[in-house]
């Protein structure tokens, strides 16, 4: 197709081609193309098949409005033709036809929609309910728009901003840039968003001229030079509005094209102050087959000439109902369109100008009549018109009908601003009856049409943000409100108008292939608001966000006075209000992480790292999923475990005591300088949340550590349980300061000792003793704990030193077999000394006491009661809980139950909350918390796990611990 | 049984080729890395020292020869140390370069192994941080320098922007060390766009020196 290269408003380079693939086809496309309007420019009419009855559907709007002109691109279903630029090399499809959009074998569905009425999906097919299983596979496979695969990774590059502003602007025609402008002047840093690829909007392109002779095109470049000369407004373009949100968050997304490092990117503001000047779209005229090709809207014909140079069609029949579309209908005949007919819903109040235009071009203007049927199998070969009465009717052929009732106001964002909205009788709109503090609207959504006043609007707008931010601009305001006034108001809208004719096939919503019929059997079900009519007849529902049906829903409804309310109500509006891929709002998708200062000594040693809360922690070092080697390592001679991850704190001041006497559990006035105290936090509720050792470092100072889970809330946890007591303490994490070597096994002590001066026998450090001594003039803290059962030393080590002191330990226990182990044998370990794990032994009803450590509770704290000590009290002796107990396999060559199989009779009595085979014991063992009924030792559990068949595993309650129950290995 | 070859391990490696380096105080500190080119720059000051400060009121807890913070987010410079506030009665000491020892009391911690501490330098600094926090860290009509604390690339940090002027952009930036690896990533990915380079401390100290220099808090 020849381009009209010569216009002043091209978006185009008509000498810089870009070459793409439509199917088989290689098609060429110019820079500035969207994949729309280069499959146009390329004769492609059908640009795929509707949803349900795989109708013939074409270029309608260009703005994204219905899921007409969704395509394949480059293997990404579901994209939006109108809104994406062409690149080159681009691999275009269509979707939902086979074998194409032309011939489309599943066409045959339009002669089946009688079978699919509203309420399709809730009413056929479900009688007998098995036939509905039976039908969901074919109509998934017969509906539907493009295929996603489960597997499917969204490709292209994602990023985010986070941009500050004092003002963000939506919408960057007139009446936005002339928003932004005024918030700039007064030094505001404005964001200001456009989700076309340039600002102008609805003037951009026109070459009408405004009141002082300008053309409308020339002034609006005008103004988006300003702009974009600001240094204080941001421009995105092609940056849609994903939502809006209260306090000023504004959401969005931007389009990337070279030399943007993205492909899009998600968009984050929270400003001030925000201003809608999302403009108006254009309501659809209803009529039978109003959605076949070769029917578009006004917006749509005009800005495809003077945007993209592409005639719209050879010979066109206009049936509108506002200014713009007179003045579409005299532009393109004077671009080289044959208008055969310009069909004008109003009787009076036309431009007189435009009326005058079209005379002079001896173009027919037939006031007050509608089309009612557009006619042509795959595209519009001719329309039928009637008069205002129905009686006269004419038919015409032609290639083109451009159809259009009137504007739509774009209020999403207010609305999700929280703006009420009432239906205007003059303008015909849904309009904010009132706005939000620091939300202001401006612009053509509030029915001004004339670009003055809608610069204007824009400008008072603008200074109202300014006036929000502190600035008075009072007199200011007051000038634009007079200067408003003396514009011309806000236009007269086009009523209602429904073409007569059975509404069979006058689509209401083209992404649901709903139509006027389809909103009449929803009534006829009873269904009389326009919200619940949107869910039955799924009206609305589709990509388009509401787009096309928005409008014409609740006019409808109400026009049918089956509505109670006696005013038009509006549907809900929604984010997105434009959709986009999830994989944008994951932005650049950061995964952050924690690493111990071992890390990558871990990743050398063979650690399999797994990602645990925040942490990356090694699970093994082998490929032994039960890691016997390194069991056996810790239980005969030496093993290294990197917990790291503990979290450690400081707490000091003069009240530190009674902070720590406050969510402990023990009594912390007994915490001695050399010892180290095992202690457990709960919550109100007397459940357990944590446990860890405390010790003594000096005066009013102490030093603990909590689980690695707990660690990131242990400060607010602390911070909140002593909130009203004003006690004088500090508390600095520490998680991250001290890396912590776990040397654990008889021959800890050897190595331990072949580093340091320090005397670590068991007369001078003890178990659960607390020194500090240095490795290599390094000063560490050690604490003699036993968590996995064996003689052990918990190394806190300055953490960038921590490779330091553990190739030391490493090279020191080189000749006694050290090595290190990771979470699975330290998992088993443990076990077998019948040792919890918060989170793993517990839940979130879990108490001190039924883990079996009530004896941690110190019942008389006289000046700081603890936290969860009621309960405690009230849950000490309660029947009928959860117990914490130890159990063998009946058979002990049984397969190991699972974690989490549950314990049964005849209900659910447990579950197994570990179980490991033990390579000490030689047989698996358990714990489980069980009903306090079964928890005697000799009680049968039965286990249950999945696929067992009803073959329950027989287990029996043992005496804790299972390995060294009198505890001589921690304390040799 | 003292090595003579102890040295620290920074809680990160920025991708770089290392020209020269300097031990102090067993870290390996980088002056310069190769092809630093003319900005901006992320430069690892984890070696530097940095000490929490607690208590009420909080003026008493900074040594004498020290400026006060007033207010939470102020930030006071006196030489090589920087002072910030957190909140009514936290604060939090850095020391850079070879700036002397100061001592503080019981209620001082050091935190410098607890954190990492990096500094983005230079032209695009803030196009880079806009890419990875919500925190408006220029704000119009606040002074600098100034802390902020909130997430940066998802993750709880402190922040002091001490200069916005063009070309002398400048903000330090700490979190938890742990997050070292995954920091500096996240920081060289949001930077890539704009030709971030790793930088040595001789960098930053010769920025430092510019910005701090005449700085007043009249």
């Amino acid at each position: 197709m020849i381009r009209l290269n010569h216009l002043p408003t091209l978006r185009i380079k008509p000498g810089a081609p870009r070459s793409f693939r439509y199917g088989r086809r290689r098609l060429q496309g110019v820079d500035g193309d969207t994949v729309a309007t280069a499959l146009f420019a390329n004769g492609v009419r059908v640009f795929g098949r509707s949803l349900k009855y795989h109708r013939p559907r074409g270029l309608y709007s260009l703005d994204g409005e219905s899921s007409n002109t969704l395509v394949n691109v480059d293997g990404v279903p579901n994209v939006c033709a109108e809104t994406t630029l062409l690149a080159e090399g681009m691999r275009v499809s269509s979707q939902n036809a086979f074998p194409g959009p032309d011939f489309d074998l599943l066409g045959f569905m339009d002669a089946l929609s009688w079978a699919m009425p509203a309420g399709f999906y809730y009413r056929v097919l479900h009688k007998p309910a098995r036939l509905w299983p039976l039908a969901v596979p074919f109509i998934r496979k017969m509906a539907g728009v493009g295929t996603l695969s489960a597997d499917f990774q969204a490709p292209g590059r994602r990023d985010e901003i986070y941009p500050a502003a004092d003002v963000c602007v939506i919408g960057a025609g007139v009446a936005g840039m002339s928003a932004a402008l005024a918030a700039a002047e007064a030094g505001l840093r404005v964001v200001l968003f456009e989700s076309r690829p340039w600002p102008g909007g609805a003037f951009e392109y026109r070459p009408g001229t405004a009141r002082d002779g300008v053309a409308y095109y020339r002034k609006t470049a005008e103004l988006a030079a300003a702009v974009q000369a600001s240094p204080h407004i941001r421009l995105f373009l092609n940056a849609p509005v994903i939502g809006v949100y209260s306090d000023g968050l504004v959401t969005a997304f931007q389009r990337g094209r070279p030399p943007h490092p993205f492909d899009e990117r998600y968009i984050e503001v929270r400003a001030a102050s925000v201003v809608a000047a999302t403009g108006c779209s254009e309501r659809p005229l209803l009529f039978d087959h109003n959605e076949r090709p070769g029917v578009m809207q006004a917006g749509c014909a005009h800005r495809l000439a003077r945007t993209w140079g592409i005639l719209p069609g050879r010979t066109a029949v206009f049936s509108v109902g506002h200014d713009l579309g007179l003045e579409a209908a005299v532009d393109l005949f004077d671009l080289g369109v044959e208008i055969a007919a310009v069909a004008e819903l109003r009787q009076d109040g036309l431009d007189r100008a435009l009326v005058d235009a079209l005379a002079q071009r001896r173009i027919p203007l037939l006031r007050g009549w509608s089309v009612t049927k557009a006619h042509g199998r795959h595209r519009v070969t001719r329309v039928t018109l009637a008069g205002p009465n129905g009686r006269f009717r004419k038919t015409i052929d032609c290639d083109l009908l451009v159809a259009s009732a009137g504007f739509t106001p774009v209020t999403g964002p207010l609305t999700l601003a929280g703006a009420r909205l009432a239906f205007d009788a003059h303008t015909g709109f849904f309009l904010p009856a009132s706005l939000p503090p620091r939300v202001h609207a401006a612009g053509r959504l509030t029915g001004r049409q004339d670009w003055h006043a809608v610069a204007v609007s824009g400008r008072l707008a603008g200074l109202s943000a300014v006036h929000d931010s502190g600035i008075d601009r009072t007199a200011a305001i007051g000038e634009s409100i007079d200067e408003l006034a003396s514009l011309p108001g806000p236009a007269r809208g086009t009523q209602f108008v429904l073409a007569p004719g059975s509404g069979k096939k006058a689509f209401i919503c083209f992404d649901e292939d709903a139509t006027v019929k389809n909103v009449d059997q929803a009534m006829d079900k009873g269904f009389d608001v326009p919200e619940l009519i949107k869910r039955f007849a799924s009206v609305g529902t589709g990509p388009g966000q509401g787009g096309i049906p928005g409008h014409n829903l609740p006019l409808y409804v109400h026009q049918s006075g089956a509505s109670p309310d006696g005013h038009p109500r509006p549907t809900t509006v929604r984010v997105p209000l434009t959709p986009t891929f999830l994989a944008t709002y994951a932005g650049t998708r950061l995964d952050m992480s924690k690493r111990t200062p071992l890390h990558a000594l871990q990743v050398a040693d063979g650690g399999r790292m797994e990602r645990l809360g925040v942490w990356h922690r090694a699970r093994r070092f082998s490929e032994d999923e039960r890691s016997r080697e390194e069991i056996l390592a810790v239980r005969t001679a030496v093993g290294m475990l990197d917990a790291s991850t503990l979290g450690k704190f400081r707490i000091f001041g003069p009240d530190a005591v009674k902070v720590l006497d406050r969510v402990y559990v023990g009594d912390m006035t007994r915490v001695p300088r050399t010892r180290a105290k095992y202690s457990a936090m709960c919550n109100e509720d007397g459940c357990l949340a944590d446990d860890g050792v405390i010790v003594c470092t000096g005066d009013n100072d102490y030093y603990f550590t909590t689980s690695t889970g707990r660690a990131g809330m242990t400060v607010e946890w602390i911070r909140y349980h002593t909130r009203f007591d004003d006690w004088d303490f500090g508390i600095v994490n520490l998680t991250d300061a001290y890396g912590v070597i776990n040397l654990a096994g008889p021959e800890a002590r050897t190595v331990l000792q072949r580093v340091t001066d320090a005397d670590v026998s068991n007369e001078a450090f003890p178990y659960m003793g607390y020194r500090e001594f240095a490795v290599d003039e390094i000063p560490v803290r050690a604490m003699r704990l036993g968590f996995v059962g064996e003689l052990s030393f918990e190394l806190h080590v300055p953490a960038s030193w921590m490779v330091h002191v553990w190739n030391r330990l490493m090279a020191a226990g080189g000749d006694l077999g050290i090595r290190p182990f990771g979470l699975e044998a330290q998992n088993t370990l443990r076990l077998e000394k019948c040792h919890v794990i918060i989170g793993s032994e517990s839940e979130q009803r879990t108490t001190l006491h039924d883990v079996g450590l009530g004896f941690l509770w110190h019942r008389d704290k006289p000046w700081a009661k603890t936290v969860g000590d009621t309960a405690l009290r009230q849950t000490e002796h309660q029947p009928g809980r959860l117990k914490l107990v130890g159990f063998r396999m009946a058979d002990p060559t049984a397969p190991l139950p699972g974690d989490g199989s549950v314990i049964v009779d005849r209900r659910i009595r447990g579950y197994v909350c570990t179980a490991r085979y033990s390579f000490t014991l030689k047989e698996p063992v358990g714990l489980a918390l069980v009903d306090d009924a079964l928890s005697a030792e000799g009680s049968s559990l039965a286990i249950h796990e999945d696929g067992c068949g009803g073959r329950l595993a027989r287990a029996v309650v043992t005496e804790t611990p299972f390995y060294d129950p009198e505890g001589l290995r921690l304390r040799m | 049984m003292k090595s003579d070859n102890r040295l620290r391990q920074s809680p990160v490696q920025l991708p770089g080729r290392v020209l020269r380096t300097r031990v102090r105080d067993h870290w390996p500190v980088v002056c310069a890395y190769a092809d630093e080119g003319d900005g901006p720059w992320l430069v690892d000051l984890s070696h530097c020292h940095r000490i929490d400060l607690q208590g009420k009121p909080l003026g008493a807890m900074i040594p004498e020869s020290l400026p006060e913070p007033e207010a939470p987010g102020d930030v006071r410079i006196q030489d090589m140390t920087m002072i910030t506030r957190m909140g009514t009665a936290q604060g939090c000491l850095w020391r850079f370069g070879q700036a002397p020892a100061v001592t503080v009391g019981v209620n001082g911690t050091a935190i410098t192994e607890a954190t990492l501490a990096l500094a983005i330098l230079g032209r695009h600094t803030f196009a880079i941080a806009e890419k990875l926090s919500s925190l408006d860290l220029r704000a119009p009509g606040r002074r600098l320098p100034r802390l902020h604390q909130g997430p940066f690339a998802r993750v709880p940090c402190q922040i002091v922007v001490l200069d916005a002027v063009p070309g002398r952009e400048m903000l330090l930036l700490s979190c938890s060390r742990g997050y070292g690896r995954d920091m500096v990533g996240a920081i060289t990915h949001a930077g890539a766009e704009f030709n971030l380079r790793p930088a040595g401390e001789d960098r930053f100290m010769g920025m430092w020196e510019t910005v701090t220099r005449g700085l007043s808090y009249e």
